[in-house]
C-alpha cells in the first residue's frame, strides 16, 4: 500500500511539473538561445525552476516507493499540464487528446509494472 | 494557436536527445568516483539534456502545450528500446504493451491535435501560421 505522503506527494509533484510545463509554453514566446534570452525570461525561468524542482522531488520519493507505483501516477503530470492549457491559454482538449492521454498513462503504468 | 510541423519534429528530436542523454549518463555513471566526478560521456549526457530542453521549449513554441507535451512521452519509448539493444536489458512482454499503449496515445493526440488546426482554422479567418 502506498503511503499517504507519499501518495499526496506525488500528485503534488505532478501538478508542480504541470505548471513547470504551462509556464514554459508561456515563456516560450519570447526564448532566444542566449543566457540573456533564458535569465531575462521570468516565464521561462519559473518554468525550468518548477521542472528542475518536480524532477528532484521525483528523485527523492522514488528512494520511498516503487517504480511502478511512481511511474503512473508521475504520468498524471499529462492530465495537469491539459487542464491548465485548457484553462489558462484556452486550448481545445478535445476527445482524441483525452483518449491519447488516457492511453499514454497505461502505457506508463504497463512499463512500470514490467520493471 | 494549433501545433506545426516543426513542432512535431521538434518535439520528436528533444525526445531522442534526451534519450540519448541518458543513455550517455547511465554509461558514465558505470565509471563515476570520487576522483573522477567527471568524464567525456557523463558531460556528453548532462549537454544533450541542456540540448533537449531547448529543443523542448521551441517545439512549444510551435505547437500547442495540449498537444506537445504528452507528445513527449516518446521518450519511455525511447529509454526502453536503448535498454533493450545497448544494455541489454531485459523486455518483457508487459513492457512491449505499455509501449504499443503509449504509440497508441501518441498517435490519438496527433490526431486531436490535427482537429485543434481545423478548429482554430474555422475559428480564426486568417491565422498566421508559423511554420
Amino acid at each position: 500500500m502506498v503511503a499517504p505522503w507519499v501518495l499526496g506527494g506525488i500528485l503534488l509533484d505532478s501538478l508542480l511539473a504541470g505548471f513547470g510545463s504551462l509556464l514554459l509554453k508561456r515563456g516560450s514566446s519570447s526564448f532566444s538561445v542566449s543566457l540573456r534570452g533564458t535569465l531575462g525570461n521570468p516565464r521561462l525561468l519559473g518554468g525550468l525552476v518548477a521542472y528542475g524542482s518536480a524532477a528532484m522531488i521525483y528523485v527523492v520519493l522514488l528512494k520511498f516507493e516503487q517504480l511502478s507505483v511512481l511511474y503512473p501516477l508521475g504520468a498524471t503530470t499529462y492530465i495537469w499540464s491539459a487542464l491548465l492549457a485548457r484553462r489558462y491559454l484556452g486550448e481545445d482538449v478535445n476527445t482524441w487528446k483525452v483518449c491519447g492521454i488516457m492511453a499514454i498513462i497505461a502505457g506508463v503504468a504497463l512499463v512500470g509494472l514490467a520493471g | 494557436m494549433a501545433t506545426s510541423t516543426r513542432g512535431y519534429a521538434l518535439v520528436l528530436l528533444s525526445t531522442l536527445t534526451t534519450s540519448t542523454g541518458n543513455a550517455l549518463l547511465k554509461h558514465g555513471s558505470s565509471s563515476l568516483s570520487v576522483a573522477h566526478p567527471l568524464n567525456a560521456a557523463l558531460a556528453a549526457g548532462i549537454a544533450l539534456y541542456g540540448l533537449s530542453a531547448v529543443l523542448f521549449v521551441l517545439a512549444l513554441r510551435h505547437g500547442d502545450l495540449s498537444t506537445i507535451y504528452p507528445i513527449y512521452a516518446l521518450d519511455f519509448i525511447w529509454v526502453s528500446l536503448i535498454a533493450m539493444r545497448v544494455f541489454g536489458e531485459p523486455m518483457p512482454p508487459l513492457k512491449w504493451a505499455g509501449i504499443l499503449c503509449i504509440l497508441g496515445g501518441i498517435a490519438a493526440i496527433g490526431k486531436g491535435g490535427s482537429m485543434s488546426q481545423a478548429s482554430a482554422g474555422i475559428a480564426q479567418p486568417s491565422p498566421v501560421e508559423d511554420s
